[in-house]
C-alpha cells in the first residue's frame, strides 16, 4: 500500500531533519528562531491540507521551511514598521485611539503601493519575460507548465524569471530606500 | 564601478539565481544543501537573498489546480456549492416583486430574448463553450477575438461567439472582462435578467447570492435590467441587490477593481460581517464569526487569498480576535 503524502513527508522530515535545521539556522541567522520554525514546520505537516500527490517530497519540505522562515522575517518587518508608526504618532501626541489603527492603514498602503509599483515596473519588461513571470508568480504555474504553455525550455523559463526579478529589484533600488 | 559595488552586484546576481533555482518544482535536497552552504559563506549573501524575497513579497500565486479549464466543462451544475457562504442569514435581501412591474419585466425580457435569438440564429448551440472554476481556483481565458476573461473562484460562465454578437452568460461567481474592440460585433454579458453591453472596455462582473455588481475599469458599459437602463463610465460601479428592481451607482477606486487577479483583496474600513463571506468564497474551510462584536470589527488592509493560513495570520495580527480551528471551520471570536 502506498503511503499517504503526510506519512511520506513526515518520513522525509525525520530523515532530513538535520539538513532542514541547518538551512533554517543559516536563513534565520539564529538557532533559537530556527528551532521554533522547525517546530512550526512539524505542526504544519500534521495539520495542513496537503496535495494528493507530492512528486518531490524533499523539495516540498524545504519549500515549506523556506516559506515559514519568510513568514517570520516578514512579521519582523511588519513589527518594525508598526513600531516606527507608533513612535511617529507618539511624537505627534495624537490621541490613544489612533495608535492601534494607523499602522494597519500603513501596512495596507505600503502593500498596495508596492504591488502597484511592481505591476507598473513589469510593463517595461520584455513581453516574454513578463509572461513567464506572471504565469509563475501570479498564477502559480510550475516551471514545466510555463515552459509547455509558452513553448520554450525550462531553462529559458529560468532565464526569463531571473531577468524579471532583476528588473523589479532595480526599480526597488531607485525608490524604496525609505521602506 | 569600484570593487565593493562589483562584489555587491555579483552577490545580488547569485541571490537572484538562487531564487530562480529554488523556485523550480525540481529543486531537491541537494539544491537546498548547496544553497545553505552559500548562505553560511557570508552574511552579505543572506542580506542579498532577503532583499530578493522582500522585493517579491507582495505577490503570491493563486492556488490553481490545472486541468479543469483545459477542457471546457459541459453544462454547469444547477446548484453552485452551498458550502461557501455560511453567513447567508445575514443577507436577507429578498423582496417580492410587485405585480405592476411584471408587465415591464415581461416586455424587456422579450426584448432581451429577441436580442439573444438574433445572435443565436446564426450559431448552432454547439458553439457555446462552458467554463468553470472550483473553490480556490482562478483561470484566464482568451477568446478567438483576443478578448480576455479572468474567472475568479467558483465561477461558471458560457461564451458564444456569434457572427453578429459575442455573448457571455455568467451563471454565478465573478469575472473580469478585457474586451477586444470589434466594430462589427458587440459584446454582451447576460446575468440573469440583466444585460451588460460593452462599448470597448474592461470591467468586472460579480454575481453571488443573486446580488449583481459591475465595476468599470476602462471605457463605458450600458446595463439594462427589466426596469432600468444605466450607463457606467470608468471608476463607477453599479450594484443590484438580490430581488431589488433598481441598481444603485457608486464610485469605485480603479486600482481596487478585481485585485483577486493578483491574489489579494483590498478592504477599507469594512466590517468583518461583510469581509468574511467574501473571503469564504476562496476556501473550502469556512470562517465563522462567533459574536456580534467580532462581526462589527472593521478592517483596513490587504489580505492574501492564495493561502488561508497566511490570511488568518494577518487577521489575527491586525484585529483583536481569537482564532480557533476545529478542523472543519475556523472560528473567530472576540479577545477578552
Amino acid at each position: 500500500m502506498l503511503d499517504s503524502p503526510r506519512d511520506s513527508l513526515t518520513a522525509h522530515y525525520l530523515k532530513q531533519r538535520a539538513a532542514l535545521l541547518r538551512f533554517l539556522v543559516a536563513r534565520m541567522r539564529n538557532r533559537d528562531i530556527a528551532e521554533d520554525v522547525m517546530q512550526d514546520l512539524y505542526i504544519k505537516l500534521t495539520k495542513a491540507n496537503l496535495p494528493e500527490q507530492i512528486d518531490n517530497p524533499s523539495g516540498f519540505l524545504f519549500r515549506m521551511a523556506a516559506n515559514l522562515a519568510l513568514d517570520h522575517i516578514r512579521k519582523n518587518e511588519r513589527v518594525r514598521l508598526r513600531d516606527r508608526a507608533w513612535s511617529d504618532l507618539n511624537r505627534e501626541k495624537l490621541g490613544n485611539e489612533y495608535l492601534a489603527d494607523a499602522p494597519h492603514a500603513d501596512d495596507a498602503l505600503i502593500a498596495k503601493q508596492r504591488l502597484a509599483a511592481l505591476k507598473a515596473r513589469l510593463q517595461s519588461l520584455s513581453p516574454k519575460s513578463r509572461e513567464a513571470f506572471e504565469r509563475h508568480k501570479f498564477r502559480g504555474q510550475s516551471y514545466k507548465q510555463v515552459a509547455q504553455d509558452m513553448n520554450i525550455s525550462v531553462g529559458t523559463v529560468g532565464k526569463h524569471l531571473g531577468k524579471a526579478i532583476k528588473h523589479i529589484m532595480e526599480a526597488n533600488l531607485e525608490n524604496t530606500h525609505d521602506i | 564601478m569600484n570593487d565593493n559595488a562589483a562584489t555587491g552586484e555579483k552577490i545580488n546576481q547569485q541571490a537572484r539565481a538562487w531564487y530562480v533555482r529554488l523556485g523550480s518544482e525540481q529543486a531537491g535536497a541537494d539544491d537546498w544543501h548547496d544553497f545553505t552552504v552559500w548562505l553560511e559563506a557570508d552574511p552579505k549573501h543572506i542580506d542579498a537573498y532577503d532583499r530578493v524575497e522582500l522585493a517579491l513579497l507582495d505577490i503570491s500565486p493563486q492556488e490553481t489546480k490545472s486541468g479543469v479549464l483545459n477542457n471546457p466543462v459541459g453544462k454547469p451544475e444547477e446548484n453552485p456549492s452551498d458550502k461557501i457562504i455560511v453567513l447567508q442569514e445575514k443577507r436577507r435581501l429578498l423582496k417580492p416583486i410587485p405585480r405592476s412591474y411584471l408587465a415591464g419585466i415581461a416586455a424587456t425580457f422579450i426584448a432581451a430574448l429577441a436580442l439573444l435569438f438574433s445572435a443565436n440564429i446564426f450559431q448552432s448551440p454547439a458553439n457555446i463553450q462552458h467554463y468553470a472554476t472550483n473553490i480556490g481556483e482562478y483561470e484566464n481565458i482568451v477568446l478567438s477575438d483576443g478578448t480576455r476573461i479572468n474567472l475568479n473562484t467558483n465561477t461558471k460562465l458560457s461564451v458564444q461567439m456569434g457572427k453578429k454578437i459575442r455573448a457571455v452568460t455568467l451563471y454565478s461567481g465573478e469575472a473580469y472582462f478585457d474586451i477586444a474592440q470589434d466594430t462589427k460585433r458587440g459584446f454582451i454579458v447576460n446575468v440573469k435578467d440583466t444585460i451588460i453591453t460593452d462599448i470597448g472596455t474592461a470591467f468586472s462582473v460579480n454575481f453571488y447570492e443573486s446580488t449583481l455588481s459591475v465595476s468599470v475599469a476602462h471605457g463605458i458599459v450600458d446595463m439594462q435590467s427589466p426596469v432600468q437602463k444605466v450607463r457606467l463610465t470608468k471608476g463607477q460601479k453599479a450594484v443590484r441587490l438580490s430581488g431589488a428592481k433598481t441598481m444603485t451607482i457608486a464610485s469605485v477606486e480603479i486600482d481596487n477593481i478585481s485585485t483577486w487577479r493578483d491574489g489579494v483583496l483590498v478592504f477599507e474600513n469594512a466590517p468583518l460581517s461583510s469581509i468574511v463571506p467574501e473571503l469564504n468564497r476562496y476556501f473550502k474551510t469556512s470562517i465563522v464569526l462567533m459574536d456580534e462584536q467580532t462581526a462589527a470589527l472593521t478592517f483596513s488592509g490587504v489580505l492574501n487569498i492564495s493561502d488561508q493560513d497566511k490570511m488568518i495570520n494577518s487577521i489575527e495580527a491586525l484585529l483583536p480576535v481569537r482564532v480557533m480551528d476545529d478542523g472543519r471551520q475556523i472560528l473567530l471570536s472576540g479577545k477578552q
